[in-house]
């Protein structure tokens, strides 16, 4: 009898153990799924090199692109493929650091320029300088590059520049877009008629879609030593606007995610949105007569994509097959391309003077919002601000904590939260 | 030296040894190693040991205590209502009644919808103003944020997660039901028991035998459900809607803090293996009281 009790107990606790431990000891667990053996293979004369590439970008609008743009790649270098592998942002930065810190992973990535502190300083990407043929880089502009520097180091490659939020409003609705946040205002009451028609919507959940107004406001997150400022003034005003939004102007619905507000204004059910030029595909799908403008009273993020290297990558014949599909796709051909599809800015110089760069109307609105804007800091910890921000946006909009207490509460926890899980101890 | 019969048993189980060591006895090791280590984002490749550091501030951290109460609600509210959801179900799919296997498989449908689905279908429910639940309660006078209030929002992960798992009970418990011999139900006919006379005295006791085992399974499940609040949440729950496992998947994979995510599951791990020990000694104390 008592034998068998212990067997049960055994298996029993290695459910549990297998449950409770599995996430973590696997190195991977849920979001992690496989990884491709890309990075670590080698390879020997005459094989052919396959190239995994992992990006991010909106499947719909960008996998056409990418696969012409690969497909002409491996045209030209018949001993190269390239294998693309979709993700979603935060699988895609989870699978790779846990692939490439277990010697795999993909080649090259293609994601945030936020992944750059993060991967640099846990090892998982290759510095470049030295690695990626000069040639590369002084197809690109020095500027862009040089902003994507961490600690003086190029970890990552921009190739396109436009990652930014902007208002876009329906020109049925509204005729000329507001200049000041109190136009703003007076105009999404007009078109206020809850629940059918709102006057402004944006992602409610994410704090990113909400931050032009903290940086227009004057709000800094880190002071040059990295330490928190966002106890400030600056946030106490962001933190009241969209309070007011929701509960003394009313304009905006309740709650909801980008699903609810992309979902509102493609009906025609809402006058003004706050996205970015990841959503103008969209609103031309939905024949939305829209039309763009500056945010008014604030300075979005602006950021580029950015292409990094996978640190395990030993092999000469693998690093050279890298440095030929980088520099094809940071051609002026292939850039315009890519920039096209996603309404962004070209970093290759060239491309940069295009006509379709220079003219085209959408295009000069997201460069006026990127010159408007400022990249996300480059620091790990943004993770940790990110994280908190939303938490406490949340509590501001469910009522629970009043617009002026909301930054005290977030340097708080931002600070608690950084200390539990990034300790250099 | 050992005989045959003495080795055969270790031969024959060896396989299955050895697949356990790979699937469960690695993460433990490995596990148990990483809650000793800085490992995180800046220690990523080389992390140092560091004793019991990672413990010693999860321990200090009153956030542990309220997360380890409201996992323990979690659990309890859960597993209760899929037992007992699940013995009302089984207890009626035991009789005989028109469209039985149609009712059956419709009951079912929570268990063979992928959970991801489900669970984002429930969220959509919930959405204030164009979701199901809040135009019915927007009907009725209510008005619950169950999106933007936190404490709603547990609330709203518990309804989805008792939903998601009354069919796995339903089901063990059917099986149950149907293994009790219809003469005993005879016999207590014959001897004028009631009907609730029948249910406490045959079937809840032959029950037990196929209760326990699922009750214990689906208490460690529940404890360590993390889709359901992961998605409602959108991976960034406010303090009032964490449980245990949900903070052990934000470290490590939102923060990469290993060596701290390790610690709260080693943590996890042993309040389960705790529970089940316990739970095990005091269902084989009834047993051989009964025997």
């Amino acid at each position: 009898m008592k034998r068998k009790n212990w067997l049960s107990v055994l298996a029993i606790s290695s459910l549990a153990v297998t449950m409770a431990l599995g996430a973590v000891g696997c190195n991977g667990g849920g979001a992690a799924g496989a990884s491709s053996q890309g990075a670590g293979a080698s390879t020997k004369k005459g094989d052919v090199i396959e190239l995994v590439f992992s990006e991010q970008d909106d499947p719909q609008s960008a996998d056409p692109t990418w696969a012409e743009i690969i497909a002409a790649f491996e045209a030209e270098n018949p001993g190269i493929k390239v294998k693309s592998e979709h993700k979603e942002t935060e699988g895609q930065r989870t699978d790779w650091n846990n692939s490439v810190l277990a010697g795999k992973g993909p080649d090259i990535i293609s994601s945030p320029p936020d992944n750059i502190p993060l991967f640099a300083e846990a090892q998982t990407a290759m510095e470049l300088t030295g690695v990626i043929d000069e040639s590369t880089f002084a197809m690109l502009d020095s500027k862009a590059i040089e902003n994507y520097k961490y600690k003086g180091k190029v970890y990552g490659i921009p190739y396109k520049v436009g990652n930014c939020l902007v208002l876009v409003y329906n020109k049925d609705l509204i005729a000329e877009p507001p200049t000041t946040l109190d136009e703003l205002v007076q105009k999404a009451k007009e078109l206020t008629n809850a629940p059918n028609q709102y006057g402004l919507v944006y992602d409610m959940v994410e704090p990113y879609f909400a931050s032009p107004f903290f940086l227009g406001s004057g709000g800094q997150i880190f002071d040059d030593n990295g330490g928190l400022l966002v106890n400030s003034d600056a946030a106490k005003k962001a933190f009241q606007l969209i309070y007011d939004w929701k509960f003394t102007d009313k304009i905006t619905p309740a709650e909801g995610n980008s699903d609810v507000a992309n979902a509102l204004f493609l009906e025609g059910k809402a006058a003004m949105i706050i996205n970015g030029p990841w959503f103008f595909n969209q609103a031309k799908d939905a024949n939305i007569n829209y039309g763009i403008a500056a945010l008014p009273n604030a300075m979005p993020f602006a950021d580029a994509k950015i292409l990094m290297v996978n640190p395990n990558i030993k092999d000469e014949a693998r690093l050279a097959a890298i440095n030929k599909f980088l520099a094809f796709i940071n051609n002026t051909e292939n850039q315009l391309k890519l920039a096209k599809v996603s309404t962004e800015i070209p970093t290759n110089l060239e491309a940069k003077n295009d006509p379709y760069v220079t003219e085209d109307e959408e295009l000069k609105g997201v460069a006026a919002a990127v010159a408007s804007g400022v990249p996300q800091p480059a620091r790990p910890e943004m993770r940790q601000v990110w994280d908190t921000w939303r938490t406490v946006q949340a509590r501001v909009l469910s009522g629970e904590v009043a617009p002026a207490d909301a930054p005290a509460i977030w340097e708080a926890e931002c600070k608690k939260q950084i200390e539990a899980t990034m300790s250099q101890q | 030296m050992w005989s045959k019969s003495k080795t055969e048993p270790y031969i024959l189980t060896s396989p299955a040894i050895l697949v356990l060591i790979v699937v469960v006895g690695f993460p433990l090791v490995y596990g148990i190693y990483l809650s000793f280590t800085n490992m995180n984002v800046y220690s990523f490749r080389d992390p140092k040991l560091i004793g019991l550091d990672n413990y010693i501030k999860i321990f200090a951290d009153p956030i542990f205590y309220s997360t380890l109460l409201r996992t323990v609600i979690w659990t309890v509210v859960n597993v209760f209502c899929h037992v007992l959801g699940g013995l009302c179900l089984a207890m009626l799919l035991n009789r005989k009644f028109p469209f039985k296997n149609f009712y059956r498989v419709m009951l079912m449908v929570p268990w063979a919808v992928p959970q991801y689905i489900a669970v984002i279908t429930w969220k959509n429910m919930f959405r204030g103003t164009y979701g199901t639940i809040s135009i019915l309660q927007s009907q009725l006078g209510v008005n619950i944020e169950w999106l933007i209030n936190p404490a709603y929002t547990f609330i709203a992960c518990m309804i989805t997660n008792i939903w998601l798992g009354i069919p796995f009970m339903m089901m063990v418990i059917l099986g149950g039901l149907q293994s009790i011999p219809g003469e005993l139900y005879e016999a207590a006919d014959i001897d004028g028991a009631s009907g609730f006379q029948a249910f406490r005295h045959i079937t809840l006791p032959l029950l037990k035998s196929t209760v326990i085992p699922a009750t214990i399974i689906g208490g460690i499940w529940t404890f360590n459900m993390v889709n359901v609040i992961f998605i409602f949440t959108d991976n960034s729950g406010q303090e009032q809607t964490q449980i245990l496992v949900s903070r052990v998947y934000k470290d490590a994979f939102n923060f990469f803090a290993y060596g701290r995510a390790a610690a709260w599951s080693v943590i996890i791990f042993l309040i389960l293996a705790v529970f089940s020990v316990g739970f095990i000694k005091m269902m084989m104390k009834e047993k051989e009281a009964f025997e």
